[in-house]
């Protein structure tokens, strides 16, 4: 029986690991990568690190959460259930029973959302820039969307391909002004606005991408290679709500300012939430999980 | 007509699975000092030996990985524990795409993790993606059963 178990091995669930073991509260991590954060190629507004890898920062927090007596497990969650006072969860591999939970599962990367998604995936169809963007060198891609996450990968994809286009369906990109800066001064990207892709076309994989301009309804067709998707994240809060716990509209786990849910036990840290006004930032995730873990141990001790 | 009724019991079965783990034991002190051999690095000079041709023998699964991509690391410990609990059954080949351009290329990947199961020299199935243990076990069995 641990006194805690934290569903999400990525910065809110580390933390939320790292302040239990503070705590000396026995604790089990269950995920199965270190979160989205890891796919960042750079991460440069976590304090203390200037400038450092996704993947490198994600290492460094796993670390951390392991020294100090945490367990991490690697498997694939399949269900939540509350038992008696407490919960068990279960995993592809077995049962672990527990006082309370932190949810910390943060997001699932939204899909394109066109026919032939399914076809062209690992054929030009890509959802993490960092893992891909060496197979097109000097090709043409698209990058989809106009967050930060969409902003670095077509950064990323300029140092290597040809050409990049971002199509994006609103009129400004909504990425940290540094970030639109070096965009504006790439020549080899190019930002369509206002449009969206329609469809994916080619034979074997991608060759080219039918795109609707919103205001105007005018449809075009680009050649491209490529297209890398980066359409943000839909908060992976399934396993939650089946548990019985509070969603908001958009599906993300209601929290109060101690990272409360309705469930009583039940605790959720970081992008899954509605905490930190829906930031997404690792610092914010990881805030939020030492203050999800402080209120784990309040529950056990009151 | 004599029709031979043939009773599973399955104790038969894990007798002649012991015998054949033996085999393989024996065979692997005779060959390789007793290493395992089913877990391999292949690069650009020896996939059509190690890979291709291998796969006319034994079942050959190609992860493709690179060092910057983090569903890799994922799904790289998952490859290496079902390498071990089908010992015998296949042979897991370790490409680093960043080094291994030529096969790369030639096997037309453009996005990692990809592993591409090899038999009689050809491929007869795929996936991209760091799919959870349980859906690759799946994928192993039916491939491999």
């Amino acid at each position: 029986m641990y006194d805690v178990i934290i569903l999400g091995s990525g910065p809110a669930g580390l933390s939320a690991a790292v302040y239990s073991r503070r705590y000396e509260m026995k604790t089990l991590v269950i995920g199965k990568g270190y979160g989205r954060i890891s796919e960042a190629h750079e991460v440069e507004n976590y304090l203390g690190f200037k400038n450092i890898s996704g993947l490198e920062l994600s290492k460094k927090f796993t670390e951390h959460a392991k020294s100090l007596g945490a367990e991490i497990v690697r498997e694939e969650i399949l269900k939540v259930e509350k038992n008696g006072k407490g919960f068990v969860v279960t995993t592809e591999n077995g049962k672990y029973e527990s006082k309370t939970v932190i949810y910390a599962l943060g997001g699932v990367k939204r899909k394109l959302g066109v026919p032939n998604e399914e076809k062209f995936k690992g054929r030009g169809i890509s959802y993490c820039a960092t893992c891909d963007a060496a197979f097109f060198k000097d090709k043409v891609v698209a990058v989809t969307g106009g967050s930060d996450s969409a902003a670095m990968a077509a950064l990323l994809l300029s140092k290597i391909a040809k050409k990049v286009y971002i199509i994006y369906r609103r009129g400004k990109l909504r990425a940290f002004p540094s970030l639109i800066k070096k965009i504006e001064e790439k020549e080899n990207i190019e930002t369509i606005f206002n449009t969206i892709i329609k469809e994916v076309e080619g034979d074997s994989s991608v060759e080219k991408i039918i795109i609707e301009n919103r205001e105007t309804g005018e449809i075009k067709e680009i050649k491209v290679n490529g297209v890398f998707v980066e359409y943000g994240y839909e908060p992976n809060s399934y396993l939650a709500e089946e548990l019985g716990v509070k969603l908001s509209e958009k599906g993300r786990i209601v929290v109060d300012e101690n990272m409360r849910t309705n469930v009583e036990g039940f605790f959720a840290a970081g992008d899954v939430t509605t905490g930190s006004g829906r930031f997404d930032q690792v610092i914010t995730a990881a805030a939020e999980g030492a203050i999800a873990a402080r209120s784990a141990h309040d529950y056990i001790t009151r | 007509m004599v029709v031979t009724k043939i009773v599973t019991t399955g104790e038969p079965m894990d007798e002649l699975e012991k015998i054949r783990k033996k085999k393989l034991e024996e065979l692997k002190k005779k060959f390789f000092g007793g290493v395992s051999v089913s877990v391999i690095e292949v690069g650009d000079d020896d996939f059509n030996e190690s890979v291709v041709e291998q796969s006319k023998r034994i079942p050959v699964v190609v992860d493709f990985w690179a060092p910057w991509c983090m569903p890799c690391m994922i799904l790289k410990p998952v490859l290496e524990k079902l390498a071990k609990e089908f010992e015998g059954k296949f042979i897991l080949a370790k490409v680093n795409v960043d080094e291994a351009r030529r096969v790369a290329t030639e096997y037309g990947i453009m996005s990692i993790p990809n592993v591409k199961l090899f038999k009689d020299g050809k491929v007869v199935d795929e996936f991209v993606g760091a799919l959870p243990e349980s859906k690759v076990r799946e994928w192993l069995k039916e491939n491999l059963e």
